[in-house]
């Protein structure tokens, strides 16, 4: 049996160059400021200042931009070392309290029906309709009155606590799973708390991925809330540590700073390549149930 | 003695009453069936057993105990349920366990009725597998699994069939049979199916809006439904309803017919009123030398194999009798048929009371 061969005409052909033509387009608009971030943190200080932004540095493997923004010659701010520390701290504690927090609110709205539970879902629908960005005062004097101002914690409280579209999405997942479950677990004894942490929690698996993958990318990038509530040098997050370095009076060198940003992306981008499954999953799981 | 014993329980949800002064009793090793179609508080009656639904009126004695005010762990109660309700993450032997590992059952003991149970369903190869990597069928056993394994005094079913194929149901339905006849454990099995309430019930409560239109063996309820509604319940096809009058001399005229009911039809001493003559399409054949009760005309005919459904008309009322299938018979055929009149039912057309 031959195959038969579909006839490109001139139409075909066009319609096809138009495709690719726009994909290659907006590939090279992604591409180009990070090909030109990473060719240039190879440069040393005087060939970044004589060369353009899109030509290869002459040595590959010029890596003194890279050793200046890890360990700075003098002490000026916070290391990217404690930058990371911090933000990996500010993550871990952040997506523990959501998760747990996000998922037993979750529980407690779907499966009880309390008073004033009507309520609490009116008040979550209020807090995701005003933006975070424009109660900045009032949340900085809750933020002193629990003596949290200038501290890691400050970020912490506030991803956890002011995230009630994490929550809608444990929601969404649990009116999935059958309450017959729990009937069934209640005749066989369990009480709440192990109908929960037995079989809930782990039956959340797909959605505590979904938030967790979300609310990294989310925590990762966020510049605004600790450059508002955050502003100490010490408790920089490495968003915060990047603004530092960009300042006027930090005395370092374009070139030292592009190769700090490469540094602050590349956890980001091989992540990605590892997890790359599960972001789309994930985030089809967000759109479709949240 | 009585094992199950209910007192006029009644529960509302607002102003709905969802079960109206419901009594029962059921002997030990009973299987009851509670059958009804969907909203008739089959499914409240059951959780209230359960004790998942609270606050009721009335009295619930499971085994001699007063279980009305107990939690659902505590009336040594076990149910399968209609989605079987397995745990995802958990393997068959898990599943099973689940119960005795929240109540500090020793290990030893754990595996030991996870070990009977599993041989006794044939369950022991799918032990380690998760539930998604079961049939149907295998879900079924591996719930009634969790059930056998906490040893209770009541096992109950919520429509666990509802979710098989027809095949399976059959096989499934057999086997609970099986496994009943084998253990000997009182049962509350709730379902919409007569089919396996007639095949599976030593005892069947056939409810309706909230409360019990009859209770009685299978056998019985088909023969003597009490009303209009427990014999159309029953029955498939659908018992013909003849409507016509029902004389003070004891004879019925309708639809063509008109007959002297024999001794033993009536409950009560006839009396003139409006009536409807209750006949199953098996209990009719086709009239010979003469000997008809009544002509039909023929509509269409169900082959089913070894018999025919006859659909028909006789004066406007639609008939439906169930013959031979060497019978030929076509459409606008006119059908003679004689009825088994000893085998009739009598409602009242007012009240649809049996008289």
């Amino acid at each position: 049996m031959s195959r038969r061969r579909r006839r490109l005409t001139p139409g075909k052909i066009l319609a096809l160059g138009f495709q690719y033509l726009t994909l290659i387009v907006a590939s090279l608009l992604v591409l180009m400021p990070l090909w030109s971030l990473i060719i240039s943190s190879f440069k040393p200080a005087r060939e970044y200042l004589d060369t353009d932004r899109i030509t290869p540095p002459r040595n590959w493997f010029n890596l003194s931009n890279y050793i200046e923004a890890i360990w700075p010659e003098q002490a000026n701010g916070i290391t990217i070392g404690s930058a990371f520390y911090n933000t990996g701290f500010i993550l871990v504690f952040s997506l523990l309290f959501l998760i747990l927090l996000g998922s037993s609110a979750a529980f407690v709205i779907d499966r009880f029906r309390f008073r004033g539970r009507g309520l609490i879902l009116g008040a979550w629908a209020v807090v995701v309709a005003v933006p975070g960005i424009l109660t900045p005062v009032s949340t900085f004097q809750v933020l002193k009155l629990l003596g949290l101002a200038n501290s890691k914690w400050a970020l912490i409280v506030l991803y956890c606590g002011v995230d009630i579209v994490s929550i809608l999405i444990f929601v969404q997942f649990l009116k999935s799973i059958s309450t017959e479950i729990d009937d069934s677990a209640r005749i066989e004894g369990a009480n709440y708390f192990q109908i929960f942490f037995r079989l809930i929690l782990p039956m959340l698996t797909p959605a505590i991925a979904t938030v967790v993958i979300l609310r990294t990318v989310g925590i990762y990038n966020d510049f605004v809330t600790p450059y508002l509530y955050v502003p100490q040098q010490q408790e920089a997050t490495v968003s915060m540590m990047l603004y530092n370095m960009a300042g006027f009076n930090s005395g370092t060198s374009q070139a030292v700073l592009l190769a700090a940003i490469v540094l602050v992306i590349l956890p980001t981008v091989i992540g990605f390549f590892i997890l790359q499954r599960y972001i789309y999953a994930g985030i089809t799981n967000g759109s479709v149930k949240g | 003695m009585s094992f199950l014993k209910l007192e006029h329980v009644s529960k509302s949800f607002g102003n709905f009453k969802a079960l109206d002064d419901v009594s029962f009793e059921a002997p030990a090793g009973a299987f009851v069936v509670l059958l009804g179609p969907s909203g008739c508080g089959k499914s409240t009656l059951l959780r209230l057993i359960t004790g998942l639904t609270e606050d009721h009126d009335g009295e619930i004695h499971i085994k001699d105990r007063n279980v009305t005010d107990l939690d659902p762990k505590d009336r040594k109660v076990a149910m399968v349920f209609q989605s079987y309700a397995l745990y995802p993450h958990l393997s068959v032997r898990k599943n099973i366990s689940f119960g005795m590992e929240i109540n500090r059952m020793p290990r030893a003991e754990r595996e030991r009725r996870v070990a009977e149970a599993a041989r006794a369903l044939q369950l022991e190869p799918l032990l380690d597998r998760v539930p998604a990597q079961l049939s149907g069928g295998q879900r079924q056993r591996v719930a009634i699994g969790r059930c056998l394994v906490r040893e209770p005094d009541l096992f109950l079913f919520d429509e666990p069939l509802s979710n098989l194929d027809a095949k399976l149901r059959h096989e499934t339905r057999v086997e609970l049979k099986h496994l009943h006849q084998r253990l000997k454990a009182t049962t509350v099995y709730v379902t919409h199916d007569q089919h396996e309430a007639m095949t599976l019930a030593t005892q069947v409560v056939l409810m309706k809006d909230g409360k019990i239109v009859q209770m009685a063996t299978p056998t019985e309820l088909y023969a003597r439904p009490v009303n209009r509604f427990a014999a159309t319940f029953i029955g498939s096809p659908a018992i013909n309803l003849i409507k016509g009058e029902l004389g003070a001399d004891g004879r019925f005229k309708g639809a063509g017919l008109d007959v002297a009911l024999p001794q033993g039809v009536l409950e009560v001493a006839p009396s003139a009123r409006p009536a409807e003559l209750g006949l199953r399409s098996e209990n009719a054949r086709i009239a010979r030398d003469g000997d008809a009760h009544q002509t039909i005309e023929v509509d269409y005919v169900e082959p089913t194999g070894a018999d025919l459904y006859v659909n028909g008309k006789a004066e406007g009322q639609d008939i439906v009798v169930r013959v031979e299938n060497t019978a030929r018979i076509k459409s606008g055929d006119k059908l003679p048929i004689r009825w088994q009149l000893d085998q009739a039912l009598v409602f009242d057309a007012a009240s649809g009371d049996r008289i």
